[in-house]
């Protein structure tokens, strides 16, 4: 086996799920985030640079997923995407109150358009700053802090107050004021 | 209860069974038929820089690279390796038509007449845009499905006010009288969308609603000496109007697996079905499949990477495409700021071999980040990160046809 064959092997098993459940967020459905992340790692391992670390390679997958998703989603009206993405039942059977608001976030997330719900999950799941979310979409600060800013708004609206997302080093500004 | 976002998002990733979601062995046999292309493609550049002077003497010598070419096997069964392109019944009003795989803003935006240039290329791999013409009833089906985008949006919208509207009823209400009523407002408003849903749509997966089994074949003489870019279920079909565009890749290595096609001028066809309504392969006789084309594709010489490159730049770290060197210089005086590189380049190509050779993650070297014209310039630029630095590659393509690739590497500050 490969140097970049065991990194791979490790990565699917200890952190596939994980990337699984990473892409489902910003897919909304489970089997396009497996095909998602299949699809970012035949990128990331097909090509030249090696990778030779576990999580150095986690984090370059995750990267993918973001461009992948963001890149497709713009032309995207899959065929699969008619089936309902939302609130289906079996999902809340046996979850305590944590899984319940995590449901309850992973549904409003779905609401959002995918630049937002990018935003949302690179500032707090990846724990980026607004200049590295910024650098990772290609977009500018103040678009990241304009997409922050709808966001939250749009998730408060139907979760209810969010007290960590006021809590970030980003200043919010509303739509229309800073570019 | 408010939830904790950041807390909610860990949970919902980092929480849950560990199991492997899919086979590692069909993952990787995936990827060494990718890194193989890539690595020969690379080789080829490499060969380039070695040799350049022989390949240069071989083909100015005039003598045909056929000899290097898969070898001709008149009995070959139809459009399979060294099979004769004459297998095919003869054609006529092809439904069938190539549009340019080129990035060139300049060139023509229509649909390739026979015998026109498909592409120049360094590299060994052709990806280009097939157009088929669909009946009517294929356009207002695909209208349909269209629809069913819009659709989806519809229901994710009335599911959150279906949210709210739970919430409400069981006491812990997250919206207001107003915020249900924009809500409800937004799912009027996708309503209205989903009735005007336009027809640009993109169709994955086997319910397609219509396939022709497309497939690239080059051609040198007239003989199929590489074959690739076969329609799969796992393809993607954009439908405009009464149009359906699939984008098709070939590996331009030779078929018979003796490595990378020489440089020279070769024929690219696509192969179809002749009966639109598709059908089993297994029922499939020669006579269902038809050829559109030829297009000439120009296989170019693989350039060395280039030389006079300042002592410090980071050779090992940041691979530059193949071509003359035009500049290298320091962003700023300080001995630790990034560079900015411009190189002369060939090839329609030249970016995708920029993006290949430093390997940015996660994107599509197909694809176009961001393109401006300004004036008899046009410029395709594209973003990304590799270990220790940010990238920007930016495409420069002058009306009178000369190429260049301007880098942009600045130290990850991180």
């Amino acid at each position: 086996m490969t140097a970049w064959e065991q990194v791979l092997d490790e990565l699917v098993r200890a952190r596939g799920r994980a990337l699984v459940r990473y892409a489902t967020l910003l897919t909304g459905d489970e089997r396009e985030g497996e095909d998602l992340v299949q699809d970012a790692l035949v990128r990331c391992f097909s090509q030249g640079r090696p990778l030779r670390e576990t999580a150095a390679a986690e984090s370059y997958v995750r990267q993918a997923i973001l461009t992948i998703f963001l890149d497709a989603y713009r032309r995207r009206a899959r065929w699969t995407a008619v089936r309902h993405l939302l609130a289906r039942e079996d999902d809340t059977a046996d979850h305590g109150p944590s899984s319940t608001a995590r449901l309850d976030v992973r549904t409003a997330l779905l609401t959002l358009r995918p630049r937002l719900r990018a935003c949302v999950v690179l500032r707090f799941y990846d724990d980026l700053t607004v200049p590295e979310i910024a650098r990772r979409l290609s977009i500018s600060d103040g678009t990241v802090k304009r997409y922050l800013f709808d966001a939250i708004g749009q998730l408060e609206s139907l979760l209810g107050p969010l007290p960590d997302a006021h809590t970030m080093d980003i200043q919010l500004v509303p739509t229309g004021v800073t570019r | 209860m408010s939830p904790d976002l950041t807390r909610a998002l860990h949970d919902a990733v980092d929480t849950g069974p560990d199991d492997s979601p899919f086979s590692v062995d069909a993952l990787t046999g995936r990827i060494r038929r990718r890194r193989t292309v890539r690595a020969a493609s690379r080789g080829g550049v490499a060969v380039g820089a070695a040799g350049a002077v022989a390949l240069g003497a071989v083909w100015m010598g005039g003598r045909a690279p056929s000899s290097a070419l898969p070898a001709a096997r008149p009995d070959a069964a139809q459009g399979t390796c060294g099979s004769p392109v004459a297998a095919f019944p003869p054609a006529t009003g092809s439904p069938v038509t190539l549009l340019p795989g080129t990035s060139d803003p300049f060139a023509s935006v229509g649909a390739l007449a026979p015998g026109e240039s498909a592409a120049r290329l360094t590299g060994r791999t052709f990806v280009g845009q097939v157009a088929v013409a669909l009946s009517p009833e294929q356009s207002f089906n695909a209208s349909a499905v269209a629809q069913g985008e819009t659709e989806a949006a519809l229901q994710q919208l009335q599911a959150a006010l279906a949210l709210a509207r739970r919430q409400a009823a069981a006491g812990r209400p997250t919206l207001d009288a107003q915020g249900i009523a924009e809500l409800e407002g937004r799912v009027a408003r996708a309503g209205e969308a989903n009735a005007d849903a336009s027809a640009v749509l993109q169709i994955v997966g086997p319910d397609a609603i219509y396939r022709r089994d497309l497939q690239l074949l080059l051609a040198h003489g007239s003989t199929v000496v590489a074959v690739g870019g076969h329609e799969n279920d796992d393809g993607e079909m954009f439908v405009q109007g009464e149009t359906a565009l699939r984008t098709l890749e070939l590996g331009l290595q030779g078929c018979d697996e003796s490595g990378d096609l020489p440089p020279g001028t070769y024929d690219l066809y696509v192969a179809y079905d002749t009966d639109s309504a598709g059908g089993a392969e297994a029922d499939r006789i020669p006579e269902d499949r038809a050829l559109a084309g030829p297009w000439t594709v120009d296989l170019l010489a693989a350039e060395p990477q280039p030389t006079g490159l300042p002592s410090e730049f980071p050779t090992d770290e940041l691979p530059l495409a193949g071509g003359r060197l035009v500049s290298a210089e320091r962003l700023s005086p300080s001995p630790t700021s990034g560079w900015r590189v411009v190189v002369e380049v060939d090839g329609d190509d030249a970016l995708r071999q920029s993006v290949e050779l430093l390997a940015l993650p996660g994107h599509d070297t197909t694809r176009t980040v961001e393109q401006a014209v300004d004036g008899a310039t046009a410029t395709t630029s594209l973003e990304g990160s590799i270990a220790g630095w940010d990238v920007t590659i930016a495409a420069e393509l002058t009306e009178a046809g000369d190429q260049s690739i301007t880098y942009t590497f600045v130290p990850t500050t991180r």
